[in-house]
């Protein structure tokens, strides 16, 4: 019954995503009937043409995430932050689940690749996350890298766990550090999340105004956060 | 001499069984058209010429027969082409557009074939498995949209993290799906 | 031009189809393992062929991230069928 179900969900999900993929969209004929005709309206169209002068990065990507969109970011950002807390409150209910049979230890060549390959990890997902504003990518999927070296650590490397306690201490200062810079352009501006740092050129590393610096942020949340939910599933203390 | 242009022209007649065979076999209307255009043109024009060396005489009007056959035939395809292609992909570079269509239907093909496995296998690690492989080809068609930015973050928390999650989850619980609670 | 780029790509397509093949055979758990990452290799490739299909060079990136992250998932399902998560 359960599988015949999931099945009719997995069909209309497919049918829905066939058809959203092959028409023309709604926007498309809307602006056939000249309805949307100007930027004012189409904000697809205008963040595109606008992105690049009014914020300085060139990835309008990560304009929209962080200066168009920034509060629905920082609403994102909450939600995973709800999401690790509750997970973490779930898992640490005081009964230590200890397994009678000890865990084959990693062979030596996993845990010879483990070690080599985890600072690299962390160190392109930093590269990902700073360069969010220049090439794709950004905190979250700077932070998603992160967190997979700690997994890399817990699968690989013979008995060392991240520690959790430095992790949740991480990722609450960056969530709050994010909120600062939003706090920081309400008072600088006038507007939460005002870009108020200089634009700087495009493809420089050092430009886009707070984009880079909120992107960091949000790496190193993100980062602890996953790494320290992955701790908690995997029963590390 | 003329044994060179039999071996040409029993090449020619190979390449025009194979691409017959194609038109024959392939699954939808532009495989059997590739087929059609690409190995019955170098068939055809292979056979024309080898009976021009065949038989010395003909050489000039068979030359002509086969560039004529060389000219038209991929036209023709060309137009059956368009004639069959249904309008609204956007257009982003020559031709490789309509086959960056085709070979978009492939990978939702193969995530939805992966996607039902996943519902289907009892055993949970195999399922998870099945989910691994939806999001590595969920990654790839958001990569072909031009969305490096999803791909990159399908990748990241569909190829790695998702998968050691689950497998977490399945080490604390169960490993084969009851078959009462399904 | 073109048709170097088709057969590329039908070349990798049929590859990918093999693996899936392998995938939904079995029997055993490995197996499906194997074909999985098989199949991210190839798609590793293939991304950056597409790469310079479309003549970006960012978008050597995400086949970056690609590839570090399967080799993780892989690791982290090898590991637990060889029984060493915890």
């Amino acid at each position: 019954m359960r599988r015949a179900l999931s099945l009719i969900v997995l069909l209309v999900l497919a049918v829905g995503l066939a058809s959203a993929l092959r028409g023309p969209s709604v926007g498309a004929e809307a602006r056939r009937a000249s309805l949307i005709d100007d930027d004012e309206v189409n904000f697809g169209r205008r963040y595109n043409s606008r992105a690049v002068e009014e914020t300085g990065a060139s990835n309008v990507v990560a304009s929209v995430l962080v200066t168009y969109r920034g509060l629905d970011t920082l609403g994102e950002v909450t939600v995973l932050f709800v999401a690790a807390t509750g997970l973490a409150a779930l898992l640490h209910t005081g009964r230590r689940r200890r397994s009678e049979r000890e865990a084959t230890p990693a062979s030596l060549i996993v845990f010879t690749g483990c070690r080599f390959l985890f600072p690299l990890i962390l160190l392109f997902g930093a590269y990902i996350f700073a360069h969010g504003h220049l090439t794709p990518g950004g905190g979250f999927q700077g932070g998603a890298i992160i967190a997979s070296g700690f997994l890399l650590i817990y699968l690989g490397c013979r008995g060392r766990q991240p520690e959790s306690k430095r992790l949740s201490a991480v990722e609450s200062l960056a969530g709050l550090a994010f909120v600062l810079i939003g706090l920081i352009g309400l008072a600088v501006g006038g507007s939460f999340l005002l870009n108020f740092l200089p634009e700087g050129s495009p493809y420089a590393l050092l430009s886009a105004g707070i984009i880079p610096v909120v992107y960091v942020f949000i790496g190193f949340k993100v980062g602890s956060e996953l790494g320290g939910i992955v701790g908690d599933l995997s029963g590390a203390r | 001499m003329s044994t060179f242009g039999a071996v040409v022209t029993a090449i020619g007649a190979v390449f025009l069984f194979l691409g017959s065979l194609g038109v024959f076999r392939f699954p939808d209307v532009y495989n059997r058209l590739q087929a059609g255009t690409k190995c019955t043109t170098l068939g055809a024009f292979l056979t024309v010429i080898g009976v021009g060396i065949m038989e010395p005489e003909w050489f000039p009007k068979a030359l002509l027969i086969a560039l004529f056959i060389l000219l038209t035939n991929p036209v023709s395809s060309h137009a059956l082409g368009r004639a069959g292609k249904k309008s609204g992909v956007p257009m982003w570079r020559g031709s490789v557009v309509d086959r960056s269509a085709d070979f978009k239907a492939f990978l939702l093909a193969i995530m939805l074939v992966a996607a039902i496995c996943v519902t289907i296998f009892k055993d949970l690690m195999n399922a998870v498995i099945a989910s691994a492989l939806v999001s590595l080809v969920a990654s790839i068609v958001f990569y072909f949209l031009q969305a490096p930015d999803v791909a990159m973050a399908e990748a990241s928390i569909g190829a790695g993290l998702t998968t050691g999650i689950f497998i977490f989850a399945i080490r604390r619980t169960v490993r084969q799906e009851d078959e009462e609670s399904s | 031009m073109n048709s170097f780029v088709l057969v590329v790509l039908a070349v990798i397509a049929v590859a990918v189809l093999l693996c899936l093949a392998r995938m939904l055979r079995g029997p055993t758990t490995p197996d499906r393992a194997v074909a999985v990452d098989t199949t991210a290799t190839v798609t590793t490739a293939l991304l950056v062929f597409l790469a310079f299909v479309f003549e970006r060079y960012i978008y050597l990136d995400v086949a970056l991230v690609y590839a570090v992250l399967t080799f993780i998932g892989s690791v982290a399902i090898a590991r637990y069928l060889e029984g060493g998560i915890q």
